[in-house]
Order: C-alpha cells, then structure tokens, then sequence
C-alpha cells in the first residue's frame, strides 16, 4: 500500500510540471501584456522596460519559465504582478473559503443525491425514478452561473432570507454552496442510482430477503455498501468539479476564494497568480484522487487484499 | 428511540440554520450591521428589532458600503495606477492640487496657493496645520520626501518626479520647484493620484507597509480583508473638508453587474459602481433608489491606422467618407442605451481649451457618392476592438451602419490589453486597419494629445505621424498666453478631426453610480477616480 501511495506522488511531479508548463506558455500566448495595465498611460519606454525587469518579464519566454520553474522547485511561487504579494501567501489566504464551499457543496449533493438515486432503485420505473431522472438531467444542463443568480433572486431579493454576496460568515455560505451542490448533485443521483440498480436484483439480496432481513436493512447494509465504490470514485470527481464550479460560483457570489481570484489573475495577465493557482488547484485534485483510491481499500475488502499482495 | 434521535437531528439542523441566519449580522458588522433597519434584509433580522442599530446619534446611516467591480490591492499610492485603488486612496491621502468636481477647476488641495514665476520655476505654499492620520503636522519635508525620495523610485510616479530638476524648501510651508523643461500647466502634475503626500516621520516611525497608508484625507484605514472588503473609519482631526456624518465608509468588491444591483435593491449596500445600462431603468425608476450620472472624460471613438499603406484607411477621402457615414446617435443608443454625448471633436468637453467645432456631420447622401466614387462596393475591411460591452456593440453597430454602403466589416474582439498592445505596435505590420477604442485624459488639455496623438507618443492607437501636429502640441504646451493658447488648440482640433481625419470621435459615454435614495456626498469623476470623501445618508 505504502509502495502505491509513494508511486502515485511521483507520477505527480510530471503532472504538476506539465500543467505549469502548459499555463505559463497559455498565458504567454494569449495576446495582451500584463505591464500595458501596470504601467501609467503615459508611461515611457524606459519605464515599461524599469517595470518588466521589476516583474521579471525580461528575456525569451523560455528563460522566463526556466526561471519560474527553478523557483518553484525551491518552494517559491513567485509574486503577484497585481496584489504584489507572494502567490503562496495570497493562495493560502482565500484557500479556506474554497474549501469550505467545496465541502458545503459536496455535502448538499450527498444530501440531496443519496436518497433520491436510492428511492429512484428501490422504486425502479415509479413516478419517483422518472422524477429523479428529470430532476438530475435539469441539474446537469443548467448552467451554474443561472442558477445561483435565479437563487439570489428568490431567496435574497424576493424572500430576504439570505444575503446576495460576500463571504463572512456561514449564512453567506448557503446560497453558493446550494447552487454548486446542485449542479454536483445530479451527477451523483445518476451514479448512485444505476449503481443501486446494478446491485438491487443481485442474488445475495435475494438471499437476504429470503432469510427475513428487513428491507431497510436489505437496502442500507448490503445494496448500499456495494454501490458506494461507484460512488466513492464520482464523489473524488465531484470534489474536482467542486474546485473548477467554484470559478464562476464564487465571482457571481462575490465569494472570496481561489476560483475568483484565478478569474482576477487571468483577467489581469498575472501569470505567476493564474500558474500558482492552477499549480495548487491541480495538486489538490491529484491528492483528492489519491485519498479516493486509498478509501476504495476501506470500502472493498478486495481492493485492500489487492494493494496488500 | 430511532425517532427520537431523528427527532432530535431535525431539531438541531433547524437550530443552526437559523443561527447562520443571524450569526452573519451578528459578527460581521463591517458588512451588514449597520444596515438600516426600515429597510435592511430580513437577514439581518436582529436589526428590524432595534431600530437605532446602524445609525448615528444625529440620525445619520452610521456606515456607508459601496459596492465595487474590482478588487482592491494596493493601499499604497504609488503602487498603483488602478482606479478601485485610487477612489479608496482618494479618501486616505489627498495631492497638492485636485480638481474640483463642481467647477472642473485644478484648485489646491494641500496646497494654498501657487506661483509660476516662469514654465520652470514654480513656488507653492502648503495649508498650514493639516494633520496626518499619525497625528503629524504636514511641512515641506514630506513634500520633498514624497516627491524627490519615494517618487523617483516607483514605476507609476518616476516620470513625475523626473520632471523636477530642484526641489528648495523655503520654510515649513513654502517650496520651489526648478523644472527640467517648462511646462505651463505643472500645477496639473500634482493632481495625479498616484502623487498622494505621504509622511515622512510616518516612514520613519513603522514599517513601510504601515507608512503608506498615513495620509491626510478624512478617513483612514480601520480593516483590509484582500478580496472581499476594505473598511474607513473616520478621521476626526481632518481640518481640509467637512467631516461627514458617517463613521465608516466600506468598499465591498462584487464582480458581477447583477449581484451587485441586486445588493443596493436588498439593502446590503448603499452604492454601486458601474451599474449595467439594463438596470438604468430600475434604478430611475425605483422610489428608493437613484441613479447619479455625469458625462465622462472618456473619448470614445474609431480610429483609423494611418501607416497601414495597403489598406484603404489611408486614403483622406475614404476616412471622411467614413465619418459622414456614421451616425453617431444611433450608435450612442446601440451601445449606451443613449447614456452619452455625441463628440464631434477629439477634445474632450471638459478640458481646458475645448472649442466647439464641426468636426465632420453625418451625411449619407455625400458619403454614398465619396465610397462610389472610391468603388469600395464589397471591399473588407478589418476592425479590432476590445471585449467591453459598449465596445462590441460599437463595432457590430458600425458593421450594420457601413453595409449600407457595400462595406463589410470584419470585427476582431480582444482583451483590452491585447488591444493596447495591437494598437500601439508598428502600424505598418499590424494589420489593423480600424480599431474602436476610447482615451481617458488627464486634467490638462496637453494630455489629450501628448499620448494619443504625438508622433512618439505611448497611446499613437491611430499613428499620426505629422510634424506640424507634433509642433502644435509643443506649441499649445509650451504658450503662456491663454488667448494664443486656445488659438493653438483650436487649430489643433479642427486639423485633427476634420481635416486629417485620424479618427472619427463618437461620445463620451455618462458615468454612472447606482445609489439608495437620499445617499449624497457621491461624486463623479470623468476620469473614473469617483469620489465618496463626503458620502452619507440621512435616515428617515
């Protein structure tokens, strides 16, 4: 297992460089220079030349990602073009809040997608199963931005319940967490309700039945447990798709986390800003994926048995 | 028991969603407690209750919020040249002269008055007992520590600071400035924001990142959340305005248009910047809410790559072609819901040494026979713009108008700094032929052209390149008397626009702010750097 877990980090390195790799030179690419917007209008040459060898933007862009590859290797992100402050620093800031979104949205999809894919399985082609088709295909289709606006409507505008935006305390939290649960949400009934229906009608439910164990029980304590590997593996995507929803939830919301302040970096050319978040956002997902895997062994006895041969 | 237990789990998720319903109002004051309660969100629901929370004893509304675009990042004057940045630091710090919003005058800020004894010796007097927030009194030495020390050494004020070849403290309240070249508008310099006066023993006493935000302006910084809320509270000790009723002034950062609408409807905010031109109607027509415009300083307009040889653009009679093919109101509906003045000059309205002029009226009927005679029928032509809203709107308006007459035009859209970045490289390989783009100048009529127009100048969008148009800049920049000054300036305008035809100028689009009813003290600014020094709000 050991032997896994540290070859599964390695395979990391390469992953993480392509991907600052592959941003740097995006951001590169994409037209527009970061020191047109940094430099006053009136600015002279001299000064834009004073400011690009400031920010480092001095050189081919080879040498430029050399240079911030080197950094990067020695634990330094580099510097924000914009909040001029370290990338790590300004990341590790707002790094809670995304969090706590990621997990609050994660937590409303459990709430909302576990019982109703069960319910669709257990009344299989009943107006439930039909509802929940629909209810999750909507889900999936609506884009998020809509929705989280169409819920600042209702319940700040027309209702007053909860505020429209910011991001200082839980009741600010709901309303994104809700929006971004939602659209995770009919993913997971999806998954949860064909994996419910692949086990439903296996023969040691039957079996089980058939020995006079309750129906909750048959449902809760064998179906359920076999279809969570399934699940497990959505629910580690889901998290994934929690950190990349987050990017316009978190701008509609005015919610100050990494999606929005990845969105003010590529928005401003902040190349360090947008390859650092990018860097950590996809370390993080990798991490995700490999604690997924690692819960596998703890959900199935047989992935266990596997990783320890 | 399996019920109790269900029982008793349903109850304690009832509990905590209804203590995040309150716990919010409750430890976020700087957000929303003091909300009004007439009118504050059911939210903050412990203040429906009290209905003295969140106002002062003489009845005002005890914090104003202000909701904005951007982020703010930067307390430091100097650092930035970025407009969020400097409507905050427009409330901490204060510059030598500004412009007065009312007048539109360059008037003394910390500075009581001024001498040019020629365009390269200047001597001005400080106002005498203006406080820093640090409780120092402000002399000369920061002055000349603002100006000669710090200033040479950032990116956004060297080329400021370079300007002055001697700074002579005369005594604690008098300077004089020997210049490298003579400029008769230097008084217009210190208007800069970038050019706030820091303190000298504030620098000397903290650390730096303390240091720069010392300034002499009514509010002083009480919290800074990066991203999310920047919180004033109010200096007391500022003897250079009225200090207002409110006792503190938060700056919420709301990206999205609608949210932030949304938040001034609700009550959440009291102001909003930028809002939509879709939400003017809401916000005029809503009884508890207003909407404040004034016309910009921004000159709208379609330029034409005068180096591109290949290109028809080239041509003087297509170009004036173009403009009489324009019609401008039309246009101004398109992109702005009608919210602009039509330009017909370059110069902008409210800079010095504006004169009313032709420039070039719509005229369909002569710019059909000017584009026969031109034979341009099914001629294509390449237009960049950047993404802004007005901007793309601009440009499909521009097609719609321009394929009357046979024209196609193909629109390229950008991100504004790529456009910036096409706009001013080498016009003879650019490849653009038109671009529609705008230019915000500074207070002085020489930075209408000393960018945008000057054969060398950073912002050439259009490349004029003409040395009798470079000598009148120098001329108008350089003539002491003001008569012959607006001679120069005249003649400038009028070559420029109806003779040269480098551009076609369409609007200066209104600014607009969005605000509760009964909000005052908002100004704003054509040059965007809006003020909310002296905002407040008077509660029912």
């Amino acid at each position: 297992m050991t032997r896994y877990i540290v070859r599964r980090l390695l395979l990391m390195i390469p992953v993480l460089i392509c991907v600052t790799f592959v941003v740097y030179f995006l951001m590169d690419l994409a037209p527009g220079d970061v020191i047109s917007q940094l430099a006053p209008a009136d600015a002279t040459p001299q000064q834009i030349e004073m400011l690009r060898e400031e920010y480092g933007l001095n050189g081919t862009i080879i040498e430029r990602y050399g240079r911030y590859l080197w950094r990067l290797l020695h634990g330094d992100m580099g510097t924000s073009f914009f909040l001029k402050r370290p990338v790590f620093s300004v990341f590790l800031e707002r790094l809670p809040n995304t969090l706590m979104l990621a997990f609050a949205s994660i937590l409303v999809a459990i709430l909302i997608s576990l019982p109703l894919g069960i319910a669709a399985a257990t009344h299989h082609r009943s107006w439930l199963d039909g509802f929940s088709v629909v209810l999750s295909m909507l889900s999936v289709s609506m884009p998020a931005f809509w929705l989280g606006l169409l819920l600042i409507f209702i319940f700040s505008l027309h209702w007053k319940i909860f505020p429209s935006g910011g991001s200082e305390g839980l009741k600010y939290l709901i309303l994104p967490a809700l929006t971004l649960g939602t659209e995770q949400a009919g993913n997971l009934t999806r998954i949860t309700r064909s994996s419910m229906l692949d086990v439903i009608h296996q023969d040691y439910l039957r079996t089980a039945r058939a020995k006079g164990v309750s129906e909750k029980k048959v449902i809760r304590h064998h179906a359920l447990r076999n279809a969570l590997i399934p699940i497990i593996t959505v629910l580690g995507s889901t998290l994934g798709n929690a950190f990349g929803g987050a990017v316009a939830i978190e701008t509609v919301f005015a919610w100050n986390g990494i999606g929005r302040l990845t969105v003010m970096a590529i928005n401003n050319r902040d190349m360090t800003l947008a390859t650092g978040c990018i860097f950590m956002f996809t370390l993080m997902l990798n991490m995700t994926l490999l604690v997924v895997d690692i819960a596998y062994a703890y959900v199935d006895p047989r992935v266990k048995a596997r990783y320890s041969k | 028991m399996k019920k109790v237990i269900a029982s008793l789990l349903a109850l304690s998720m009832v509990v905590s969603l209804a203590a995040c319903g309150s716990s919010g109002s409750g430890s976020s004051g700087a957000a929303t407690g003091s909300a009004p309660a007439a009118d504050a969100p059911a939210a903050s629901g412990s203040e429906a209750a009290a209905p003295a929370a969140g106002a002062t004893a003489d009845g005002y509304k005890s914090e104003i919020i202000i909701a904005m675009a951007d982020e703010f990042t930067e307390p430091d004057p100097m650092e930035t040249t970025a407009e969020t940045n400097q409507i905050v630091q427009d409330c901490t710090h204060d510059l030598l002269t500004d412009t007065n919003l009312e007048t539109m005058q360059n008037e003394g800020e910390l500075v009581d008055h001024w001498e040019m004894t020629d365009p390269t010796h200047w001597t001005f007097v400080l106002k005498e007992g203006v406080k820093f927030h640090d409780g120092t009194i402000l002399d000369t030495d920061d002055v000349e520590f603002t100006l000669m020390e710090r200033a040479p050494k950032h990116a956004a004020t060297a080329a400021y600071a370079e300007k002055i070849k001697t700074f002579t403290k005369v005594d604690d309240l008098t300077f004089e400035v020997e210049l490298v070249n003579g400029d008769v508008d230097f008084n217009y310099t210190f208007a800069a924001n970038s050019l706030a006066i820091l303190s000298k023993e504030a620098f000397d006493s903290m650390p730096e990142e303390d240091a720069v935000k010392i300034g002499t302006g009514p509010w002083m910084y009480e919290e800074i959340v990066p991203g999310d809320h920047v919180t004033l509270k109010r200096f007391d000790d500022c003897t250079l305005y009225d200090v207002p009723h409110t006792e503190k002034l938060t700056f919420r950062m709301i990206p999205e248009a609608s949210a932030r609408m949304i938040a001034l409807e609700n009550g959440e905010v009291d102001v909003i910047m930028s809002p939509s031109a879709t939400d003017y109607d809401r916000l005029e027509n809503d009884e508890n809410l207003e909407l404040v415009t004034e016309v910009g300083r921004g000159q709208h307009f379609v330029g034409f790559n005068l180096k591109n040889a290949d290109s028809i653009v080239s041509n003087p009679e297509f170009r004036r072609a173009v403009a009489q093919a324009i019609d401008k109101e039309e246009m101004i509906i398109a992109a702005w819901d009608g919210y602009a003045e039509a330009s017909t000059n370059w110069h902008c309205r409210d800079v010095e040494y504006y004169s009313e002029i032709d420039g070039i009226p719509y005229d369909p009927e002569a710019a059909q026979a000017a584009f026969d005679k031109l034979g341009v029928d099914g001629m294509t032509i390449k237009l960049v713009t950047s993404d802004a809203d007005h901007r793309q709107k601009m440009a499909t308006n521009l097609q719609s108008q321009l394929s009357k007459y046979g024209l196609d035009i193909q629109i390229e859209t950008m991100q504004n700094s790529a456009l910036t970045e096409l706009n001013t490289s080498d016009g003879t390989t650019s490849g653009v032929e038109l671009t529609i783009t705008s230019w915000t100048p500074g207070k002085n009529a020489d930075y209408m052209y000393r960018n945008p127009i000057y054969s060398s100048g950073g912002r050439n969008y259009c490349h004029v390149d003409d040395p009798e148009i470079d000598a009148l800049i120098d001329e108008g920049a350089a003539e002491v008397d003001t008569a012959k000054r607006q001679e120069i300036y005249t003649t400038l305008q009028k070559k420029l626009v109806e003779d040269m035809v480098a551009m076609v100028p369409i609007a200066q689009a209104t600014l607009t702010l969005g605000t509760r009813a009964g909000v005052t003290g908002c100004k704003l600014h054509p040059g965007l750097v809006h003020q909310f020094k002296e905002a407040e709000l008077k509660l029912n």
